[in-house]
């Protein structure tokens, strides 16, 4: 795959072996990975660059990812089409407050095989998501 | 003359007024139309007779006294019929007697035109000549009269209540002008030759036809009994002083002068006479208006002991508060007897739990062993029936001693029901006087009074204050229990968050080491070589075993906090065992079990519910048949309806659950001990079924368990079927 139709991704996430692995296997299948350690860093490169994808991940240092929502939104994004979140919170209430701000779906880490997750991934982009300009 | 005139003129006017008014009450009664009829004779005997009085020629008296005794004869029958009607509507009169008593009265009636009653008048000595049947008359009126009497007096003694005052009151009416027409018109003229009350005798019938008036319409205004009763007493009275005065001056003047008096004498004790009368009658008024002045010099202190006990009752009856109401009670106490003070003190057992006191006690304390010991002492005195102790009738001793001590001089116990309360002690008079024997008598009524009084207030006092105690432990109660409920509010809100945290800090590195198992065994650039790659699997799938266990512990959460959400739709229950078929088939084939899915492909078995969540369930059901059932088996899974339910079983010939175990399985952590020997390789969560239950006990259905061990194990799902209007289920067309 060349890396004009290669989608771009944008992975959120703390944990450095899942950071890591997730990276791995989305670069296998051609995509083009970016990440973000923290909350910050993920606003930051967020409000900057365009991505067809954002795995968002809950729990995270600095600035969790329902404050990027809320931040995001207070800029004017409008549009979270894109986003997915990633996460092992148990807490409903996190996720229904995120399903309303617009993301797509939730994913629980721990019931995905890396299979699996890339089976997710494709379905979320081949279902025509609209890349959302901030 | 004329004086008589205008009292002939008012009896007629009055007795016409009365019979008239008595007739139009009640016309139907024969009472009532008897009476009216008796009123019209007896205005025409009153006429005949002022007539009889005033003729000139010997004649005419005589013609007008003949009308004045045929008169007579008929007021004589009438008399006795309404003696007998009277006071009933009914003329009730046995056929003979009636006629009997309408003969000799038609007979008589007309002997009275005739000489043989009178024959003559003689005007000197103003007297008519009795005839020879004269005797015949006497007997005729004798007999009337009397069988009047008669009848009243029987009906006097055999009625009761009002019927017997209708008949007092006639027999009274009766008696009362027989002996006024007695005493004025036979024993005046008769004895003293006075003619001057002769001219009375109209108003003597009118007050007798006000009597039979009055007691047959207005018979219950009893006051006016007692007016009657009175007046005649007082009639009697003034004839017996009249009389008797007289009597004793005729005889004095009689002994002493030695002269017989003439009539010109007699005429003058008249006007003694009536002063006599006078002053007799006025006496009892004057007597009383004189002691009133006098008491009110010499008697001060002087109460009306029944308006005190009035004013005490009512006070008593109106409040419940026992500050006030003994302050009351003793305030109009002191104001009435004029004492220094009085105090109420209140005993229960052998303490002294309250003390009321009013007017001045100079300090002292009316507490301790002293005043509780007079109190029973006055309860158990000597003088038992009486039950007071009075200080002057004390005998030197302890009592009087602190009697003396506390300036008191009566002390009454206060009992209710036998049991003493407490006491009633006053001071001294304020002149210094002793009690009376009226006040110590009005004490002895006034004490239990008082006693049930106090009690009642005290008993409410108490039912009050308990009622504030236990509103404030209510409230405190209250206080706690929400309090309580705030910390558990907080602490649920905190076991949330924990268990949230927790499942979060559990996953994620299950997830790292489930992945990177899951790669090693899956993208590893090495091939595996066989043992390693079975720890690796081991490995694996233990990782997956905790990640379920956490998830069905965040599920067993979720149903506990009621935060499980069942978001239902319709859907054919068929749809989601296909899946679940499919999906499980190839394991089954693995371990050589037969799957098999039965249900009526022309049938629809449509329920409300929530997909997924039901999904979780049958797939927990078939899942763990295959983990129990050996190879070779065999597992059903069949639908059917049930009237208003859908059934889905899924039947296994697995080891089975004893039925000791099976009430045990729905519970959490309930995997059955034999599962672990017999199955070590095929552990659950031991969740599964009890998540089940929670899951399809909110989609308003239930789940049961059949088993035989060794034979295999049944469960059943029924939930309830979304039916058409008709009540049938929906079929496919």
């Amino acid at each position: 795959m060349s890396d004009k139709t290669a989608k771009k991704i944008m992975v959120v996430e703390d944990e450095q072996y899942l950071r890591e692995l997730y990276v791995q296997i989305l670069q296998q299948e051609g995509y083009v990975v970016d990440i973000a350690e923290d909350g910050e860093q993920a606003l930051a490169k967020l409000t900057q660059n365009e991505y067809d994808l954002i795995l968002l991940d809950v729990i995270l240092p600095k600035m969790d990812g329902l404050q990027i929502l809320e931040k995001l939104s207070k800029m004017g994004k409008k549009n979270f089409n894109n986003t997915v979140l990633l996460t092992n919170l148990g807490q409903d209430l996190v996720v229904a407050k995120a399903l309303d701000y617009g993301v797509r779906g939730y994913m629980v880490k721990s019931d995905f095989t890396p299979e699996e997750l890339i089976k997710e991934v494709k379905g979320y982009l081949e279902n025509g998501i609209v890349r959302s300009a901030l | 003359m004329n004086i008589q005139l205008a009292l002939l003129l008012f009896a007629i006017a009055g007795n016409s007024l009365l019979g008239l008014f008595t007739f139009y009450k009640n016309p139907k009664s024969w009472t009532n139309r008897l009476f009216s009829l008796f009123t019209l004779f007896l205005n025409s005997y009153l006429i005949f007779n002022h007539l009889s009085l005033n003729q000139s020629s010997d004649e005419e008296t005589l013609f007008w006294i003949r009308a004045v005794m045929s008169n007579a004869v008929i007021l004589g029958l009438l008399f006795y019929f309404l003696a007998k009607t009277f006071p009933q509507k009914e003329f009730i009169l046995p056929r003979w007697q009636l006629i009997l008593s309408l003969v000799a009265t038609t007979i008589l009636f007309f002997l009275t035109q005739t000489d043989l009653i009178f024959q003559g008048y003689e005007n000197e000595t103003n007297n008519p000549i009795p005839g020879k049947a004269i005797g015949l008359f006497a007997l005729y009126t004798l007999i009337f009269l009397s069988g009047g009497f008669i009848e009243l007096a029987l009906k006097l003694k055999n009625s009761t209540t009002i019927e017997k005052i209708q008949t007092k009151l006639f027999i009274l009416g009766t008696i009362f002008m027989f002996v006024l027409i007695l005493t004025t018109n036979f024993l005046f003229v008769v004895v003293f030759k006075a003619t001057a009350l002769v001219g009375l005798l109209p108003l003597y019938t009118l007050a007798f036809v006000g009597f039979i008036s009055y007691a047959i319409i207005k018979h219950r205004f009893l006051d006016i009994r007692f007016i009657i009763v009175r007046s005649i007493a007082y009639t009697l009275l003034t004839l017996f002083i009249a009389l008797g005065y007289v009597s004793v001056l005729f005889n004095f003047a009689f002994f002493i002068g030695r002269e017989s008096p003439s009539i010109s004498t007699l005429q003058q004790f008249i006007v003694p006479t009536i002063l006599a009368v006078f002053f007799a009658i006025s006496f009892q008024p004057l007597r009383r208006l004189f002691e009133k002045l006098t008491d009110r010099l010499f008697y001060k202190d002087h109460y009306d002991s029944n308006t005190l006990l009035w004013n005490l009752s009512s006070t008593m009856a109106s409040t419940l508060d026992i500050s006030k109401l003994s302050s009351s009670i003793l305030g109009q106490l002191r104001d009435s007897i004029k004492i220094n003070y009085a105090v109420i003190v209140l005993i229960r057992k052998k303490t002294i739990i309250w003390v009321g006191s009013s007017g001045n006690t100079k300090g002292r304390v009316f507490k301790g062993k002293d005043i509780l010991d007079i109190i029973h002492k006055s309860h158990t005195s000597s003088r038992k029936l009486e039950q007071i102790i009075i200080y002057e009738e004390l005998s030197e001793g302890r009592t009087k001693d602190v009697m003396r001590e506390h300036g008191a001089t009566i002390v009454l116990p206060l009992i209710v029901h036998s049991d003493l309360i407490g006491g009633l002690l006053l001071g001294e008079k304020s002149s210094g006087e002793i009690y009376s024997s009226e006040d110590v008598d009005l004490l002895k009524i006034v004490a239990p009074e008082v006693a049930v009084a106090v009690r009642n207030a005290m008993s409410y006092d108490e039912i009050k204050r308990f009622n504030i105690t236990l509103e404030q432990e209510v409230k405190n109660a209250t206080t706690r229990l929400q309090n309580a409920n705030k910390r558990l509010k907080e602490l649920d809100v905190l076991k949330d968050e924990f268990v949230s945290i927790a499942s979060h800090e559990l996953r994620t590195p299950m997830t790292a080491i489930k992945s990177y198992l899951w790669m090693a065994l899956n993208k590893s650039p090495q091939k595996l070589g066989n043992p390693l790659k079975k720890y690796l699997n081991i490995s694996y799938q233990s990782t997956e075993r905790l990640i379920h266990l956490v998830n069905d512990m965040l599920t067993v959460s979720r149903i506990e906090r009621n935060k499980i959400e069942i978001k239902k739709q319709p859907f054919d229950i068929i749809e989601i065992l296909k899946l679940i078929f499919d999906e499980l088939k190839i394991t089954a084939e693995e371990k050589k079990i037969k799957l098999l899915l039965k249900y009526n492909p022309g049938e629809m078995y449509q329920l409300h519910g929530d997909k997924e969540k039901l999904r979780e369930v049958f797939q927990n059901l078939v899942g763990n048949s295959l983990k129990f059932t050996p190879e070779n088996g065999r597992i059903v899974i069949k639908v059917k309806k049930e009237r208003a339910t859908i059934a889905i079983s899924v039947s296994d010939t697995g080891s089975g659950i004893r039925e000791e175990d099976q009430s045990k399985l729905f519970k959490k952590f309930s995997k059955i001990e034999y599962a672990y020997a017999n199955h070590s390789s095929q552990h659950g969560t031991g969740l599964g079924l009890y998540i089940s239950k929670q899951i399809v006990s909110l989609h308003n259905g239930d789940i049961t368990v059949q088993s035989e061990v060794d034979k295999g194990s049944t469960f059943t799902v029924r939930l309830p079927l979304i039916q058409d209007k008709g009540g049938e289920s929906i079929k496919h067309v």
